[in-house]
């Protein structure tokens, strides 16, 4: 009677620093039994404080790192990481700089990984992964996700992005007020 | 004192709310189908705290989520009561 298939997203870097800031990485926890992100987001991960953290979710099986790229895949991840450096929506006109959300997208579009999205926040990657029809959600619509399953209520929601705005992510007062002046309209609706 | 994590690109423009919404929509129908494909129902279990916290930090010395924890026990306990009712 067991589950033999595991909810696997593939992660970017953003999203995971975001449930790290917010102290809720236990949402991603309870929505997925592993997380794939390429080795290219280790460095970036150092770089942002959390490589500590990121360690141990690798060492308990949650978060799998990706470092097996054959030589087309990694031209292929090339192609798309200069692709996001030309949208006009982003300011880092670097390939190289966007080379692991690159390589997220290609771990999506290998299908023997089963990866069902694609965490990523970032417009012009976004841009680019929805050109590939690569399905993906960044990680204000998992918190909204995770607050229609009650797993957080609208103000866990609230708390959680202001805490992220407070250490730099780019969350707008704009975004976190809609988000969270709508879930707090539908949930009151729910109850009795 | 409340670890800090140096934010990323945040110079890079993000979502709006209601892309946010529509991320959660479209990802709630993905799983939704993903549960009929594999026949799951999903099961809300409220915990109390300390009790949803500990068992958190088992589950992550295991290598395992809360919800695999949970679903393991839920699965022994049908092979070991329900099933052998059912066969017999």
């Amino acid at each position: 009677m067991k589950r033999t298939t595991p909810r696997i997203a593939i992660s970017n870097t953003g999203p995971l620093i975001s449930a790290l800031q917010s102290n809720r990485m236990n949402i991603l926890l309870q929505l997925y039994d592993q997380i794939h992100i390429p080795a290219d987001e280790i460095r970036e991960y150092r770089k942002h404080g959390a490589d500590l953290e990121i360690r141990r979710l690798i060492e308990a099986g949650f978060i799998v790192v990706h470092q097996d790229f054959v030589p087309e895949e990694n031209e292929a991840a090339k192609a798309i990481a200069s692709e996001i450096a030309n949208r006009p929506i982003t300011r880092d006109k670097n390939p190289e700089h966007h080379l692991p959300e690159a390589f997220a997208i290609i771990l999506m579009q290998r299908g023997d990984l089963g990866a069902v999205e694609l965490l990523m926040d970032e417009l012009a990657a976004r841009d680019v992964a929805r050109q590939r029809k690569v399905p993906f959600i960044g990680f204000p619509g998992i918190l909204i996700r995770a607050c229609w399953q009650r797993i957080i209520d609208p103000e866990d929601v609230l708390a959680a992005l202001v805490e992220c705005q407070r250490q730099g992510t780019h969350y707008s007062n704009k975004l976190i007020n809609e988000i969270y002046e709508s879930l707090k309209v539908s949930s009151s609706r729910k109850r009795p | 004192m409340k670890k800090k994590y140096a934010p990323h690109e945040p110079e890079e423009e993000v979502l709006s709310a209601a892309e946010a919404f529509n991320d959660a929509e479209q990802s709630e129908a993905r799983w939704q189908a993903f549960e009929r494909e594999e026949r799951l129902r999903r099961v809300l279990v409220e915990l109390p705290e300390p009790a949803f916290s500990k068992l958190e930090k088992l589950a992550l010395q295991r290598g395992r989520t809360v919800s695999n924890l949970v679903e393991e026990v839920i699965t022994g306990l049908l092979d070991a009561f329900v099933l052998p009712e059912e066969e017999a």
